[in-house]
């Protein structure tokens, strides 16, 4: 009886027990599913492998990788599953796995399954449980946009090194600029838009007086004279639109009160295209104007001092000539008018030379009247004829219109004249014709000849002084190269404008037009027609 | 009674048992060894008394006893498989500790509200 008790509370004790680890199976079962489950929702692959690479278990996601089923992957040694390439490199995981201890996810690894490419970080964990064999597992990180994204961040790196080098060069080249523009002696003036001072330089210091400090950010009015105000006002507006201001000569008022005579070049200053400021260079002329002074008054001094004993040996020339003295041998004769053209061109070019020295010093001076230009060039054909008789050409006036001009009249025939002769002289056909229009508001008045023009290479210095083209030296009518000059500062001064058009071998067209003071009554301005 | 196979191949694990032709196993719930043929003693080298009461993994490699412990968890929570109804290449051991390839077909079947998994395990000819 009591075996049979006994056995029954045996019986029942291990049936007990059996129901408790049962119990406890199936709620461990239940952790596992939860943690397998949990694995398997996870982006990265994660391998659990023995120490010689057999892969033990792996989550859904390295079957995805490999595109393999679990048991396909299963037992089967990493090695041979998962190809992985450092550097082009194949990876060695024999060595790897021995390696393991620490996290190793700087490096990317590049898995390539066909046109799979994807770029991993590998990290091995080594752990051994307690009479256990060693066992790893293994997670790869899918990092293939981290990899594209280091790429682009090592492009953009790059780029911005490159941006770096260029700035560096830039900034090199700038201060190399700041140097020079600090060192020169010439005054240089960064202005904005509203004549307001930027920057100041040491040249400016020396030459104005001022300091950089007392004067940056005050508009460069104060620079300018009473007398040359209006150049602040004009300037501005110029440069406004974009246009540089030629060279010129101006004054400027130094800090302590005195004028300052300068060269000044003015110019907008372009950001991106736009006018955004000005620079203005100036450059003192002071020893300059002396020397130029000096110089003037020299040839003027010079040249009075010849001109009284050449009037008296002209005089002398024409009497001997003349016969005065009585009938001379033909020979002497000869010789005796070579003298008389000779002093008669040399006092020509005195006379020029003062001219110009009088114009340059501002001592010329101008009676202007109103005067009917159309009369005023008859007046001129009448005297100039003689001379263009010598080289058998005629003159041929034709008046297309008329104005009242406001001139002086002496100096207007002067420069008819000059333009007359020298169309004459350079004549190679037998008239010239002289032109009157009305414009708008100007006369203009045209000489033309036919003749060998002007060579093209000395347009430029056409109405410079002393200039003659090379052809012309050989002639016997060679000028003093100053009537051109002369002729231009003339026409400037009357606020008129001079130039001329050539066709090279063919004809020459030399011109002036003046300001109408007023205009004619209709009927007397259209009336001419006729050669004069 | 509710069967978990393909309708096809479809043979209960009570018409299974009594397959002689190839190494049947029979396993409970908790993965206890119900059931083994004659083919399965003769082949694995167990006694039936001998296997009964013990775990599934007696025959399955150290290597694969933790993909069975966490695939045979999940099934139990999930219902869900990829491993059954088809054949499918696994080492298995026998008594004697040799390891060999052998094709298993496994199949899982509920009575009663209770799991129970029949398996043929076919050795490989190497």
């Amino acid at each position: 009886m009591a075996n049979g008790y006994l056995a029954r509370r045996l019986y029942r004790l291990r049936n007990d027990m059996r129901e408790k680890d049962t119990e406890l199976i199936q709620e461990l079962r239940a952790t596992l599913s939860k943690m397998e489950l949990s694995l398997g929702a996870i982006d990265d692959c994660i391998i659990w492998i023995d120490d010689e690479g057999v892969i033990q278990w792996c989550n859904e996601k390295l079957s995805t990788l490999l595109g393999r089923t679990n048991i396909e992957i299963l037992g089967q040694p990493i090695q041979n599953l998962v190809h992985l390439k450092i550097s082009n490199q194949p990876i060695n995981w024999t060595e790897l796995i021995h390696n393991a201890t620490s996290r190793n996810r700087s490096l990317f690894y590049k898995f390539e399954e066909g046109a799979n490419i994807k770029y991993l970080e590998v990290l091995i964990r080594n752990f051994q449980q307690v009479d256990q064999e060693k066992k790893f597992i293994i997670v790869l990180h899918d990092a293939t946009d981290n990899y594209f994204n280091q790429a682009r961040l090592k492009d953009a790196n790059e780029d911005l090194q490159y941006v770096n080098e260029e700035l560096a060069k830039s900034a090199y080249l700038k201060s190399k600029l700041a140097a020079i523009i600090e060192f020169t002696d010439d005054a240089i003036i960064g202005e904005t838009l509203e004549g307001k001072i930027e920057s100041w330089n040491n040249g400016a210091e020396l030459l104005y007086g001022y300091k950089a400090e007392e004067v940056i950010g005050q508009s460069t009015n104060f620079l300018y004279p009473p007398n040359k105000k209006a150049e602040f006002t004009d300037a501005l507006e110029q440069l406004k639109t974009g246009k540089n201001l030629k060279i010129f000569d101006t004054e400027r008022l130094h800090k302590n009160g005195f004028i300052v005579p300068v060269s000044v070049i003015m110019s907008p200053i372009r950001n991106r295209g736009l006018v955004v400021g000005f620079c203005s260079i100036a450059r003192d002329i002071t020893e300059l104007k002396e020397m130029m002074n000096l110089k003037n008054e020299f040839i003027s001094t010079v040249s009075h001092e010849l001109r009284t004993p050449l009037t008296s040996i002209q005089g002398s020339f024409d009497l001997l000539v003349d016969g005065v003295a009585g009938e001379l041998p033909e020979d002497a004769q000869e010789l005796l008018k070579i003298g008389k053209t000779n002093t008669e061109r040399l006092i020509r070019l005195i006379n020029d030379i003062l001219d110009i020295q009088k114009i340059e010093s501002g001592k010329m001076e101008f009676h202007p009247e109103p005067t009917n230009i159309g009369d005023l060039i008859r007046e001129s054909l009448l005297t100039n004829q003689g001379y263009a008789d010598q080289f058998n050409v005629k003159i041929k006036f034709v008046q297309k219109g008329n104005g009242i001009v406001n001139v002086d009249r002496d100096k207007i025939l002067q420069v008819l004249a000059n333009l007359i002769s020298n169309a004459a002289k350079f004549s190679t056909g037998d008239e010239i014709k002289v032109f009157l229009y009305k414009l708008e508001d100007t006369v203009r008045v045209e000489v033309t000849n036919q003749g060998a023009g002007i060579p093209k290479e000395f347009e430029s210095r056409i109405f410079q002084k002393f200039s003659q083209a090379k052809g012309a030296t050989n002639k016997v009518m060679r000028g003093t190269g100053l009537g051109l000059s002369i002729s231009k500062e003339i026409i400037e001064k009357h606020h008129g404008i001079i130039g001329f058009k050539s066709e090279e071998n063919k004809q020459t067209t030399f011109y002036f037009e003046l300001p109408i003071y007023k205009n004619l009554e209709l009927e007397e301005s259209i009336n001419y027609a006729q050669p004069f | 009674m509710e069967f978990f196979h393909d309708k096809e191949s479809s043979v209960s694990i009570a018409e299974l048992k009594l397959t002689q032709d190839k190494p049947v196993i029979v396993v409970n719930k908790q993965g206890l060894i119900v059931f083994v043929n004659d083919t399965f003693e003769k082949v694995f080298g167990w006694e039936a008394d001998e296997i009964n009461g013990k775990t599934i993994t007696t025959i399955i490699p150290q290597n694969f006893h933790d993909a069975h412990h966490l695939g045979f968890s999940r099934f139990q929570s999930t219902e869900k498989s990829t491993i059954l109804n088809h054949p499918l290449q696994l080492k298995a051991i026998k008594k004697s500790g040799e390891i060999f390839s052998a094709e298993h077909t496994i199949q899982a079947e509920k009575i009663d509200g209770e799991w129970l998994f029949g398996a043929t395990i076919v050795p490989l000819k190497e």
